[in-house]
């Protein structure tokens, strides 16, 4: 090892004492003390207690957002209650069309559920025994600016002498909305529904899947004033039909 | 543990957390601004500023796990800030008194550093180091003192590799040249 060498090393083993030895003028716990009492009295807003208010926030508008979800889900039982008063629910199938205040009354929820979200892609499905689904196209299938379409699809057990069961379903043209419908004393059918426009004329193309492989796929023209069978598939040992009307409403 | 964890409890607003990344590093930014600065209020508030803007700032660290570099870098700007206002002051007391700034007593390094007592010897190196140049000063202190490598001290000085080898030799030079004949 050179001269040099030697000299640079004791130079900076001379200059590492140096600075360990540098101590504060009382002592480190009484440093350590000042700058903890610091950062606790800091009068000034720090970026965590920023992130904490943008937190508090949040949350703010979540449960806002909730209870909006709440109002919106309580006004979707009113509106099935409603209906199963009224006699749909329970009613014969071609007795099930469309009410004005019906169509109204969806209407509203389905803007509510949309500024809700926020999304223009939004779906809802109401349905018998209180069950309703909201979801999200995930194609995000651009919405038609004037009109939402409602879909009354009545499930019907051909060997089982039992009325109907009916599910509203509204949503943007083109836009397609998965969901289960729950069926009492089968399992529930996958379905998934794209109703689509032209020419005021409503075409809806489903597909259904009951007992997790029986699957029916169509496209077709529906009326509004009778209801169209739109498909027919095995299920649970018996034999379902999904009848449909569909009417256009404005969304304006 | 390594810094990491603690700087994402401590963005949640976690004062545990950043409790002890102050445990951490409180010492040695103490340290070095205290080698900066020669003095002991200054590098108190130094140390106590530095954690407090870093405890404000914790969001706009994007690589957590570099904390210790960014600790020293608040550090390094602050005691330069303070340095810069010490020189404009003094200046200002040279011109009002006509009297020339009494430079730091420093008769100890008349004799080799180990005659002089461990204490002596101590105050007569930190002299030194606080005397050097400005631009080499930093690089001393945090490379042959606090020990970091080049890459970490470029890290803190926002400056390359290369500027950084190019202050260490000068400031080895610098040094060598004042504390040879003490060895």
């Amino acid at each position: 090892m050179g001269r040099d060498n030697r000299q640079e090393e004791a130079i900076d083993a001379i200059l590492k004492d140096a600075y360990r030895e540098i101590e504060p003028a009382d002592s480190w716990a009484a440093l350590r003390g000042r700058i903890g009492r610091t950062i606790n009295g800091a009068k000034l807003p720090s970026v965590s207690a920023v992130q904490l208010e943008q937190r508090i926030a949040f949350w703010r508008r979540a449960a806002l957002a909730s209870a909006a979800c709440l109002l919106v889900t309580a006004g979707l039982l009113v509106y099935t209650l409603g209906l199963m008063q009224g006699g749909r629910l329970t009613a014969p199938i071609n007795e099930g069309l469309f009410s004005q205040a019906q169509l109204v009354q969806l209407k509203d929820a389905f803007s509510n559920v949309r500024e809700l979200f926020e999304q223009q892609s939004t779906w809802i499905m109401l349905g018998s025994g209180n069950n309703a689904e909201i979801g999200l196209d995930p194609a995000g299938a651009a919405p038609n600016a004037g009109d939402i379409v409602v879909v009354r699809l009545a499930v019907n057990f051909e060997k089982q002498d039992a009325a109907p069961s009916f599910f509203d379903v509204v949503t943007f043209p083109s836009q397609r909305a998965d969901f289960q419908l729950p069926l009492a004393d089968s399992p529930p059918i996958r379905v998934s529904l794209r109703p689509l426009l032209k020419d005021d004329a409503i075409a809806v193309e489903i597909n259904a899947q009951a007992d997790g492989r029986a699957k029916s796929e169509n496209t077709t023209p529906v009326d509004d004033e009778a209801f169209t069978s739109l498909v027919r598939l095995p299920c649970d040992g018996d034999w379902v039909t999904i009848n449909g009307i569909a009417q256009s409403v404005s969304s304006i | 543990m390594d810094d990491l964890p603690l700087v994402e409890a401590s963005r949640t607003g976690d004062r545990g957390a950043f409790g002890s990344l102050i445990d951490r590093y409180y010492q040695s930014v103490y340290r070095l601004a205290y080698q900066y600065t020669g003095s002991h209020h200054d590098a108190d508030d130094v140390c106590q500023e530095a954690f407090l803007r870093a405890f404000d700032a914790i969001e706009s660290l994007r690589d957590g796990a570099r904390f210790k570099g960014w600790i020293f870098t608040i550090a390094s700007n602050l005691v330069r800030e303070r340095a810069k206002k010490m020189q404009f002051e003094k200046k200002l007391a040279v011109k009002g008194s006509g009297v020339g700034a009494v430079g730091p007593s420093a008769n100890a390094d008349c004799e080799p550093l180990r005659k002089l007592s461990a204490q002596e010897r101590t105050s007569v190196v930190r002299l030194k180091v606080r005397e050097m140049p400005e631009d080499i000063r930093l690089v001393a202190i945090l490379i042959l003192m606090e020990g970091l490598s080049q890459k970490d001290a470029a890290a803190v000085l926002s400056c390359s590799e290369a500027t950084v080898c190019r202050r260490l030799e000068a400031a080895r030079a610098w040094l060598s040249a004042r504390l040879r004949s003490l060895i």
